[in-house]
């Protein structure tokens, strides 16, 4: 090291050791300014260990449950409608559904009904018996007609007479009501949502579930007189499950260190195609709710701008609208939901956050339609988005 | 009162103790805020948010004898101000646009004769880049490699910024020392 080095080391130091204990006074208002934004934070004191191990209990728990919830590989036929509640009727009867076509139409049912039937032994009827049971009603509804005979040609399978009478549709439909009892089948897949803005989520869950008839009977016959004989048809439909739409603002607020209150407003929209077997119709469900959630976060890591964060709390739904089509369902107007996340954040400056969240969640009403929450009260939700702090 | 009890009252709580250590820390962290941050009023902001800071991790703290507080206290004084230079600028941006002449260094007692405010001053006049290497270098005692995971920048870069920082206190110091005469 050369003298001058040496010589130029020395001034800096020089100024280093007297900065190092250099003293500056702040101005007499700043003890005020800290002794206030203290008192803001008594919280942290009286909070204990034990809140931190309940909400990690919780989120375990959630967890469990989300694991031991029994994933359905086939769904049992609902009767939804048996208490006639589950559709608005909104359309009076219209000139579209003349006996003649729901004759047709049950004929068409029929026939394919029984070849199911046909096919399946176990499931043969007394027909004696059926008949004995049917005849009352099918005398208040139809007049003795026969069907249409191109119709019966296509469907039927061999063996069946190429004309129907009444008394055979009336038993199909019995036939239908047996089919219904067999296992509709289902098949799983994986809906992934992203929604960017306050929040982002995906949701994995089974997304294909059974659904009643009673939507076919309504669009095909929308007759308070005549529903009745349809409302007893149940077959397997098939509702397929839409990926979950989700949107959120979020406000965190830092209550305590390492504790943050996060609340803020969602909107979601849960939507399933309805498939039914017949291949009458593809109708759109539609479910949209407002939400509330509110939840307590545990700073579990912070790291300069990375914070992994434990938290639980409880979410509540308002649901706006609820139709498939255009028809209004009636819906459950409020929702409730236990929430439990493990999520990652990253700030970008004091006030803006990136973060992203697994959330588990726990649905605590159901819906009345058919919907993915109601398949599954279990949700595992990835939430990412932007974060606002106060 | 001894600092063990000062700090055992501030981890229970106590608002007395709680300002008893702000009144024996606080023109210290002060002059520490504005070596850093080099403005007075963004340097109560620091100092506000370290207070803050100290009176809720305390009860982390453990005292391991005389000078441990204050390590302490300085540590999170100085955390905070890099943490506010960093959101100023995203990071701390090197000054590598600063043409300084290569002057002659002042000597040990000319510098000796400068008043600790006056230091203090120039100091903070310093660009952001050089004033945190020229900090955390001369004053913290930090190596470059330090100073290099502490800011995320190379080596050679903390040991360039402090070799500007230098010259550019060495021309402010002489300066000063010709306008006095």
């Amino acid at each position: 090291m050369s003298k001058q080095e040496v010589n130029k080391q020395d001034w800096s130091q020089v100024v280093g050791r007297s900065l190092g204990d250099a003293e500056s006074s702040p101005s007499p208002e700043l003890w005020q300014r800290i002794e206030l934004s203290s008192q803001t934070t008594p919280m942290y004191k009286q909070l204990n260990k034990s809140l931190i191990w309940a909400m990690a209990a919780a989120a375990m728990l959630l967890l469990g449950l989300f694991l031991l919830a029994p994933q359905p590989s086939t769904v049992e036929v609902e009767n939804i409608l048996a208490d006639g509640e589950y559709i608005e009727h909104e359309q009076p009867v219209t000139e579209k559904n003349t006996e003649q076509e729901l004759i047709n139409s049950v004929d068409e049912f029929s026939s394919k009904m029984y070849a199911a039937l046909i096919s399946e032994e176990k499931e043969t009827i007394d027909e004696d018996i059926l008949e004995e049971q049917i005849e009352p009603r099918a005398e208040q509804t139809f007049e003795p007609q026969t069907t249409n005979k191109d119709r019966s040609l296509q469907k039927q399978p061999s063996g069946k007479p190429q004309t129907q009478s009444l008394e055979d549709a009336k038993l199909s439909q019995q036939h239908v009501m047996l089919a219904a009892q067999t296992p509709s089948k289902t098949k799983k897949s994986t809906a992934i949502t992203m929604n960017i803005g306050g929040g982002t989520s995906t949701l994995l869950s089974n997304t294909t579930s059974s659904l009643p008839i009673n939507y076919v009977a309504n669009e095909l016959i929308g007759s308070d007189g005549l529903e009745v004989s349809f409302m007893d048809l149940y077959e397997s439909g098939e509702v397929n499950h839409r990926q979950p739409f989700s949107f959120a603002l979020n406000l965190t607020r830092g209550i305590a260190q390492n504790l943050n209150l996060t609340t803020g407003l969602s909107y979601t929209m849960l939507a399933s195609d309805i498939m039914m077997d017949y291949g009458q119709s593809e109708s759109v469900q539609r479910l949209q709710f407002l939400g509330v959630p509110l939840r307590l976060d545990y700073n579990i890591l912070d790291r300069n701008k990375f914070t992994v964060y434990l938290g639980a709390g409880m979410s509540v739904e308002y649901c706006i609208s609820s139709k498939l089509d255009n028809k209004v369902l009636d819906e459950n107007r409020w929702h409730y939901s236990l929430n439990s996340v493990i999520g990652a954040s990253y700030k970008i400056n004091n006030t803006l956050g990136l973060y992203l969240e697994p959330d588990l969640s726990y649905y605590l009403t159901k819906t009345k339609s058919k919907s993915i929450r109601n398949d599954n009260p279990v949700n595992l939700t990835m939430r990412m988005g932007i974060r606002f702090t106060l | 009162m001894n600092e063990q009890s000062l700090i055992n009252s501030v981890k229970r709580g106590d608002q007395t103790a709680q300002k008893a250590l702000y009144d024996l820390y606080a023109s210290r962290l002060m002059a520490i805020s504005v070596r850093y941050v080099g403005r007075r009023d963004v340097a109560e902001d620091i100092l506000h948010d370290s207070f803050i800071k100290i009176f809720r991790s305390i009860s982390k703290f453990n005292y391991r004898g005389e000078g441990s507080l204050r390590a302490w206290l300085d540590r999170i004084t100085i955390n905070t101000a890099l943490e506010w230079l960093r959101q100023k600028k995203n990071n701390i941006v090197l000054d590598e646009n600063f043409i300084v002449d290569q002057q002659d260094e002042p000597s040990i007692s000319e510098v000796e004769s400068i008043s600790q405010e006056v230091l203090l001053r120039l100091v903070s006049e310093l660009p952001d880049g050089y004033r945190t290497v020229f900090n955390l270098f001369c004053i913290e005692g930090y190596s470059h490699r330090e100073i290099s995971k502490e800011l995320g920048i190379n080596e050679k870069s903390s040991s360039s910024q402090l070799l500007r920082a230098k010259r550019l206190l060495a021309s402010k110091i002489k300066k000063h020392l010709e306008s006095d005469e």
